[in-house]
């Protein structure tokens, strides 16, 4: 009798229970956006925060919010930002991936730095002292704030410590991290594909971008009147090239007199430029 | 008259070798190449262009905004060019590049009577004439001379404590002007309409305070010697050693009713508005090991330091470090291609031997910064936060209180470059703080669409 009494007071309170329970998974319920579980799914699921954020979820949720790009995740490399653009229905990052370059060929010029400095204390700080420690104020200071902050390691070193670091471009997944860090903005994501790039920041003209660095745009506008297709317009004193427009016909190339002007990814075909070339060849 | 000094604070070596040198003059350069971003603020805007004949004294440069200084021409001329250059913090920056024409002409000044100017004209002549804090922060004298309406201010102190090792130039300027200083301190007492005037000066200045004295009951303004300690010329420190007020964190002088001025300013002051006396040209103090003896000069506004130093005799043995400004606080140059401008109270040139030990080891958190910090922050604590790249933690220590006086890393046996990180962590909480008014926005901006 007593087992009885038991056994039914048991099930009246797991129904009660269970009631309650049903009851509250209705009324408490959070919507959860189901592409978020289905892009979750897609990723691969190692959790290493190399993105920056916490754990795949992390990096869903801030693409869901459209706080980040979706091709960040490393390990999944162009497949897995594929899917993740389908299924939040973003642009796939314009088609070519992004790849960090940075834009400057200080490495050209041997006779680059004005004063000794602490390379312990980094390129921010050292910007905040007469203008950096290299002749030009506006290019690579070469103190590797950069290859610190890349999280997948795809900034190294030059062999040469006085050159700007280089890009290992099989590596960088374009989080723009190191874009962000260098003080100088020197650091740009560029599409992975073949286009020309100009490897100089210098605002200065003629003379006095010379003066400062060997390998500097003396801002001729030698590339803006060589361009066939009308791409190139002198912006600051420097070229900006409408890659819309563009026809990769390497005339703005030819014509340049320092050759700031490069190939990106051509490096079969040219010598590659001094410290800022892609070390890789030409990878899918 | 009572002194109260404040929390913190050095004793450096003094080095005041030229204290009793007179102020020498240097000719005016055959070029100046005169930066039009002097002040704290906005550049000043050009005036003139290219090829333009300019007279000593002539307006060039436009002050734009509130907090601006106009800039005038230092020597007469024509305008070879309007174009980037080095200028005082050793960056490029528009300058105006001036080659003299021998004459050194100088242009109409309208002098006038202190008595018949109402406050508000005398604040429009030190505007007119560019004037900036000439102690080196080159903050805009005539903003700091109108108060927004709700700040009372009861007391304007003039700054003559020049606690920077090796520098005299005020020194010198307070034992030669004597009177022109103090006629400077009522020209800035009738502008603020305050009572009292204090000129605080150091006790290791004697003659400075003497020679101030003599004119002070003339000019009814006081002189308060202070006990000589680094950083008493700060303007925040100043107000606690003569006044007994403390700044608030963030706060500026005018939040306990008081204004600071340099005495070079109120020299300054005192030409523009009794001569009408634009400021082009200002005392240096040019020292240190490689130089030929530390020694006083008056020099035209852009006149390069390489001709400083060759009017001085060029330097000696090996100089391995330029500094302009003092020792504690001034920026390391690279070149003495840089013009003098309104802030540069001084040309160091320095031997190996007074640079200092170079090497630097691990903080030893012995915790000598944090006694040396006259502004009661943690040093230790914001450098190594930089060296670590956690800026973020950053805003919750206050860093933007710091003066960049130099007591932490002149105590530090460790040779640790805080102050260089201090200054690194100002930019980054400068950049966050941008950063988060760009989101604010943008989500301000994505709130108000629908409405729309």
């Amino acid at each position: 009798m007593s087992i009885l009494l038991a056994v039914i007071s048991m099930s009246v309170l797991a129904l009660l229970l269970g009631i309650g329970l049903g009851y509250a998974a209705k009324r408490f319920a959070v919507p959860v956006d189901p592409r978020i579980e289905e892009a979750i799914g897609a990723m691969p699921g190692a959790n290493c925060g190399g993105c920056g954020f916490p754990g795949c979820g992390g990096l869903v949720k801030a693409v869901a919010r459209g706080e980040t790009k979706p091709n960040v995740c490393a390990p999944g490399g162009s497949a897995v930002a594929k899917r993740l653009s389908e299924i939040f229905g973003l642009e796939a990052s314009g088609g070519a991936p992004k790849v960090a370059q940075v834009r400057c060929r200080v490495g050209a010029d041997p006779d680059w730095e004005k004063f000794e400095y602490d390379h312990e204390l980094g390129c921010g700080t050292a910007m905040l002292l007469a203008g950096g420690v290299g002749t030009c104020d506006f290019g690579c200071v070469g103190m590797l704030d950069c290859v610190k902050a890349c999280p997948f390691g795809a900034l190294s070193k030059s062999p040469d410590s006085k050159r700007p670091p280089v890009v290992d471009v099989s590596r960088c997944t374009g989080c723009g991290i190191c874009v962000e860090t260098c003080p100088n903005r020197v650091i740009a994501l560029v599409d992975l594909n073949r286009q020309p790039v100009v490897y100089c920041r210098s605002i200065l003209k003629g003379k006095l971008a010379k003066g400062c660095c060997i390998v500097a745009c003396i801002a001729c506008g030698k590339c803006e009147r060589n361009c066939p297709e009308k791409a190139v317009s002198m912006q600051n004193n420097l070229p900006v090239i409408d890659l819309a427009k563009c026809t990769r016909c390497g005339k703005c190339i030819e014509g340049c007199p320092t050759k700031v002007i490069l190939m990106f990814r051509d490096d079969l075909k040219t010598p590659a430029p001094a410290g800022t070339a892609p070390s890789v060849p030409a990878a899918s | 008259m009572s002194f109260f000094g404040f929390k913190g604070g050095v004793h450096p070596p003094e080095l005041k070798a030229a204290a009793g040198k007179a102020i020498e003059t240097v000719p005016p350069p055959q070029t100046a190449v005169i930066p039009l971003a002097q002040s704290l603020g906005k550049p000043a805007k050009a005036a003139v262009a290219k090829k333009d004949a300019v007279l000593r004294g002539q307006l060039i440069g436009e002050a734009q905004g509130m907090v601006s200084a106009n800039v005038h021409s230092s020597i007469s001329g024509t305008v070879k060019d309007v174009g980037p250059a080095r200028g005082p913090l050793g960056t490029f920056v528009e300058c105006v590049f001036i080659e003299s024409d021998g004459k050194d002409q100088a242009a109409e000044f309208k002098g006038a009577d202190l008595n018949a100017l109402s406050p508000q004209e005398v604040i429009d002549r030190i505007k007119a004439a560019g004037l900036v804090g000439m102690g080196g922060a080159t903050f805009p004298t005539h903003v700091k001379l109108a108060p927004p309406p709700g700040k009372k201010i009861d007391t304007l102190i003039i700054n003559g404590c020049e606690c920077e090792p090796c520098l005299t130039a005020d020194h010198r300027l307070m034992v030669e002007k004597a009177d022109d200083v103090m006629a400077g301190a009522a020209i800035f007492r009738k502008a603020l309409g305050v009572a009292r005037a204090i000129v605080g000066v150091e006790d290791n200045k004697p003659d400075a305070a003497e020679a101030l004295s003599k004119s002070a009951s003339r000019h009814g303004v006081e002189v308060a010697v202070l006990h000589v300690k680094y950083p008493q010329g700060a303007e925040k420190q100043l107000i606690k050693a003569l006044l007994n007020r403390e700044v608030p964190s963030g706060g500026l002088p005018m939040d306990v009713g008081a204004v600071v001025q340099n005495v070079a300013t109120a020299k300054a002051a005192r030409d523009a508005v009794v001569e009408g006396r634009p400021l082009y040209e200002r005392v240096l103090t040019l020292g240190g090991g490689a130089a030929q003896g530390n020694r006083n000069f008056l020099v035209r506004i852009g006149t390069p330091f390489s001709e400083v130093v060759k009017f001085a005799g060029g330097t000696k043995g090996d100089a391995m470090k330029i500094v302009s400004g003092g020792p504690m606080m001034g920026l390391a140059q690279a070149t003495l291609d840089l013009p003098v401008t309104k802030g540069t109270s001084g040309i160091l040139l320095l031997t190996e031997r007074e640079t200092g030990p170079q090497r630097m080891f691990p903080c030893l958190r012995c915790g000598k910064c944090y006694d040396a910090c006259p502004m009661g922050l943690r040093p230790a604590l914001i450098s190594r936060c930089v060296e670590k790249r956690r800026f973020d933690e950053l805003e919750g220590l206050d860093v933007l209180d710091c003066i960049e006086c130099g007591c932490c890393a002149y105590e530090c046996p460790a040779n640790r470059r805080i102050v260089q990180n201090v200054k690194r962590g100002k930019a980054e909480i400068a950049k966050i703080r941008r950063k988060r008014k760009e989101k604010e926005d943008k989500a301000k901006a994505e709130a108000a669409k629908p409405k729309a």
